[in-house]
């Protein structure tokens, strides 16, 4: 799917560290200019090799990296015009701020006014233009955090590498500098390939995920559609939260199929990633998707739940109920006065779609 | 509101009614008491083992006490002379006293401010062969008491008394006659065991006979002896030949009674007539004397008081101490450059090799200093691996690159023995900077060359200062390596040091040296600290 607006591509790249196993399998991936991009997965998963195969610190072992048209494989580093945020920053401890910003446009051998103004321009973008004389050393974590974005961006790169930026970062500034950054990179228009492990991060910033397991993209997609549909049993289980009911395939009609779970009942489902009848399948359920005692007739799956622990966390509650004999059955019911309020012990229903219910496979099961 | 103000106007009180103060004292006490005393220990033994003894050594650069003990009376009457022309009859007269007489050791405050060349009892002369005590009362008549002898034989009856073996007993003895004559003269290392036996006969209550005179006349003389040995070898730093001039003059002037001494003393030895030795002594004159310190950097005071250089055939420290300045240099850069590029390795290679490389490194510190230069000594000596390894590449047997024994042997020994110095400090703080940095740089366009000149370099500064600092600092004090293939050209200041310390005896000239070391090594560590900064070095 080669458009004109292709700006930096993976061509079935692989990598090995050691000559025996692949660290990244068979990569193809295609970033369009101006996109924010997230690799998100476990760690291990490879996300991190791929960021460093395209910042050209890690060769490829095979395939090619395009930016543009060019392809960079043979291009060193210093030469890709890439801008990058590492994870611990990497800020040049001896040099102030304003020496870390001028530094890539030295290099670029800018006249001095120039540099100053451009120095000057992005600090006041990360909203520190009084800081310029500090180190980083005398920098919090967050205002150190916005140098290295600064940084990053001060010699107008058109792809912005970030690899896990916000780590090192208490939740309430993390859940900051996202919007920050998500602005920035709708001001700019710069390309932005982010490397994350929290999917909360990835959801809040990106145009697409991909979602890396053992080496390999297992989707490709935007937030909404990687979190309402997952095409796997990984993704579901690694965006959001997700109850899991492991049955066969009874039958398929369309787009529609019944799995019989391992007690016995029938689960009408979205086929989605099963093979055919007989098959085993996963069937993924969103916890907020369940319904507590439906109108009759809503819902073409109804089953009775027993309420065993009740958490009460602020705007919703968390119930942890047993149905169909799985006991760790999660749904949160929002805490609003037209809901109806549990005690443990209660014996109630619970409904919800066919739609909701998607039927996946099991091999991405850990 | 108001309860806020009050606490912030009267003192903070605990729930018992005591100051918040005063209970923040009483529970830090303890720990206060604790740190001391686990800082106790070493802080008595730097003080004992290292302040001490460097500052007591330090010391002997400037003393000249012994000197004036030994010349009280010539040097009270020194100031007089006009300087210009030979002396008079009258210093003479107190040269020859001073050489001759035991009068001084007699005479109370003879060596402190108070020498009355006007006493009578300077010209008082003790027959060489006795009776001494008339005349030795004359000259100091509380002697006749008892009560003056009464603290010497404190000391000699409280040895006698001693009990225990055999050793121990010979061994108190023994500290008792160095301690009588301790009190009777400004020596600490003679023995008085004349006085020590007849003290021990007499009862402390009759009045002193003159078995008791003669035995402090004998000892007294005997001091007297050992404290012109070693004040004429000071003199003769001062001047060569003033010590066989003094030798010579002591034994002929047994022979002279009467005045005039001038010309005696002319006649015993005619270099009492040459005026240069007189202006010596102008030298020594202070109990304080910077006479060392002017030798060492090969100067001396002429005739009119002022600093000039030592004749050419007497000059050789000015130029050890800028040899010893280039070598000492030469190694630290000859260091850094080795240094650096195997502290980068050993900090970036993976564990497996770099814990060999480790072991590389570490491998001369557990080799004897010895072995390792006598090692040198074969690679590097005429006949030796390297220049056998030339020949058969080629080149002619008759140009064997001299390498031992010379400048070059010295370099080259004392740059590998002083490298781990430098490795180690450079890989500590290497092992710090994480391999990040030197990504951002490139990733923000910089060359592997700028990135490494531009950010990796500045931030391995510390470990090179601590490097440099520690290997100069070393290598500007070393003398065992130019001792033993330094030659003649490769002698360092150290080997200077050692040699007026062990051989000549010359301790005063020793300790001017090793205070003008530590004087130049303080001073460089000042100037590293206003360049760098004292917290900008890591040791390790």
């Amino acid at each position: 799917m080669s458009t004109e607006d292709t700006f930096v591509r993976f061509k079935e790249v692989q990598k090995s560290y050691d000559g025996e196993t692949l660290v990244v399998k068979n990569l193809n991936l295609d970033i369009e200019r101006g996109e924010f991009v997230t690799m998100l997965g476990p760690s291990g998963s490879g996300k991190t090799t791929c960021l460093m195969m395209l910042a050209g610190f890690e060769p490829a072992t095979h395939g090619e990296i395009y930016l543009g048209d060019r392809p960079i494989n043979a291009v060193p580093p210093h030469k890709r015009g890439i801008g990058m945020v590492f994870q611990n920053y990497a800020l040049f401890p001896h040099m102030t701020v304003n020496e870390n910003l001028a530094f890539p446009l030295e290099v670029r051998k800018l006249s001095k006014s120039e540099i100053a103004t451009r120095t000057k321009r992005a600090l006041d973008m990360v909203q520190l233009g009084a800081f310029g004389d500090r180190r980083p050393a005398q920098l919090s974590g967050g205002q150190q955090q916005r140098v290295a974005v600064a940084r990053a961006l001060v010699f107008d790169p058109d792809l912005v590498l970030m690899d896990e930026p916000l780590g090192a970062l208490d939740k309430q500034l993390r859940e900051q500098m996202q919007y920050e950054i998500k602005h920035i990179h709708e001001s700019l228009g710069v390309t932005v390939v982010y490397v994350t492990h929290d999917q909360s991060e990835a959801l809040t910033m990106s145009n697409r995920i991909a979602v890396f397991d053992d080496g390999v993209i297992q989707q490709l997609a935007p937030p909404s559609d990687l979190y309402e549909r997952p095409e796997n049993a990984f993704v579901a289980q690694f965006i959001g939260e997700n109850n899991r009911l492991m049955g066969s395939v009874e039958a398929i009609d369309g787009k529609e199929c019944q799995v019989k779970i391992d007690n016995g009942e029938v689960i009408r489902a979205l086929k989605v990633n099963v093979d055919g009848v007989g098959q085993r399948a996963t069937l993924s359920l969103r916890p907020e998707r369940v319904e507590v005692n439906p109108e009759p007739g809503k819902f073409p799956n109804v089953f009775d739940a027993k309420v065993e622990e009740l958490i009460y966390l602020g705007d919703h509650i968390r119930t942890r109920a047993s149905v169909c004999g799985h006991d760790d059955f999660i749904v949160k019911i929002p805490n609003a006065s037209h809901h109806a309020s549990l005690n443990e012990g209660d014996t109630v229903k619970f409904g919800w779609s066919m739609e909701d219910c998607r039927a996946l496979d099991v091999s991405g099961i850990h | 509101m108001a309860a806020n103000n009050a606490t912030s106007v009267e003192p903070l009180l605990t729930a018992d009614g005591t100051p918040l103060k005063t209970s923040l004292q009483r529970s830090l006490r303890r720990s206060k008491l604790r740190a001391t005393a686990l800082v106790l220990p070493p802080l008595l033994f730097l003080i004992g083992l290292f302040v001490l003894p460097i500052g007591n050594l330090l010391t002997r650069s400037t003393d000249d006490t012994l000197i004036n003990h030994q010349l009280p009376l010539t040097f009270a009457m020194l100031g007089q002379w006009d300087r210009q022309e030979l002396p008079d009859e009258s210093l003479f007269e107190a040269i020859f006293l001073d050489l001759t007489s035991l009068n001084k050791y007699l005479i109370k405050d003879n060596f402190a401010t108070a020498v009355d060349p006007d006493d009578p009892a300077w010209k008082i002369q003790i027959p060489k062969k006795g009776p001494y005590r008339d005349a030795m009362i004359e000259i100091a008549p509380h002697w006749k008491d008892a009560k003056t002898w009464l603290l010497i034989y404190e000391i000699a009856i409280t040895a006698a008394e001693a009990t225990g073996t055999e050793r121990e007993i010979k061994h108190q003895q023994k500290r008792a006659q160095f301690k009588i004559c301790s009190m009777l003269t400004p020596l600490t290392n003679a023995t008085c065991s004349k006085l020590y036996k007849v003290l021990n006969e007499w009862d402390g209550v009759s009045e002193p006979d003159e078995a008791l005179f003669e035995a402090l006349y004998k000892d007294l003389a005997s001091a007297n002896k050992y404290l012109l040995g070693k004040s004429s070898t000071r003199m003769n730093y001062e001047k060569p030949g003033f010590k066989s001039l003094i030798k010579k003059s002591g034994r002929k002037l047994k022979k002279v009674n009467e005045p005039p001494y001038k010309e005696a003393m002319i006649k015993a030895d005619k270099r009492w007539g040459d005026i240069g030795f007189w202006h010596a002594l102008l030298a020594m004159q202070k109990p304080q004397t910077s006479g060392y310190y002017l030798n060492a950097v090969d100067r001396k005071w002429d005739e009119n008081r002022e600093v000039v250089m030592q004749p050419e055939e007497r000059q050789v420290y000015v130029m050890l101490w800028w040899r010893t300045f280039l070598v000492s240099l030469i190694v630290t850069v000859g260091c850094l450059l080795l240094a650096y590029p195997v502290a980068h390795l050993l900090a970036t290679l993976p564990l497996k090799y770099s814990n060999l490389l480790m072991i590389c490194v570490l491998m001369p510190f557990w080799t004897s200093l010895l072995v390792r230069i006598v090692a040198w000594m074969i690679m590097l000596q005429q006949e030796g691996v390297v220049n056998d390894t030339l020949v058969m590449l080629g080149l002619p047997d008759e140009h064997r690159l001299p390498m031992m024994y010379n400048f070059t042997g010295t370099i080259i020994v004392m740059i590998q023995i002083l490298l781990p110095f430098m490795i180690l400090p450079i890989y500590s703080v290497m092992k710090t900077i994480p391999p990040s940095y030197m990504k951002a740089a490139q990733n923000l366009g910089a060359p592997p060359s700028l990135a490494f000149l531009r950010v990796y370099m500045p931030q391995t500064l510390p470990g090179i200062g601590a490097g440099v600092i520690l290997v100069f600092i070393v290598a500007i004090g070393y003398y065992i390596t130019p001792e033993l293939v330094g030659g003649k050209d490769g002698r360092l200041i150290g080997n200077m040091v050692a040699y007026h310390m062990q051989k000549s005896l010359n301790w005063g000239l020793a300790a001017a040296m090793g205070s003008i070391l530590l004087a130049g090594i303080l001073i460089l560590y000042w100037i590293y600290d206003k360049i760098v900064g004292i917290d900008n070095m890591k040791l390790g």
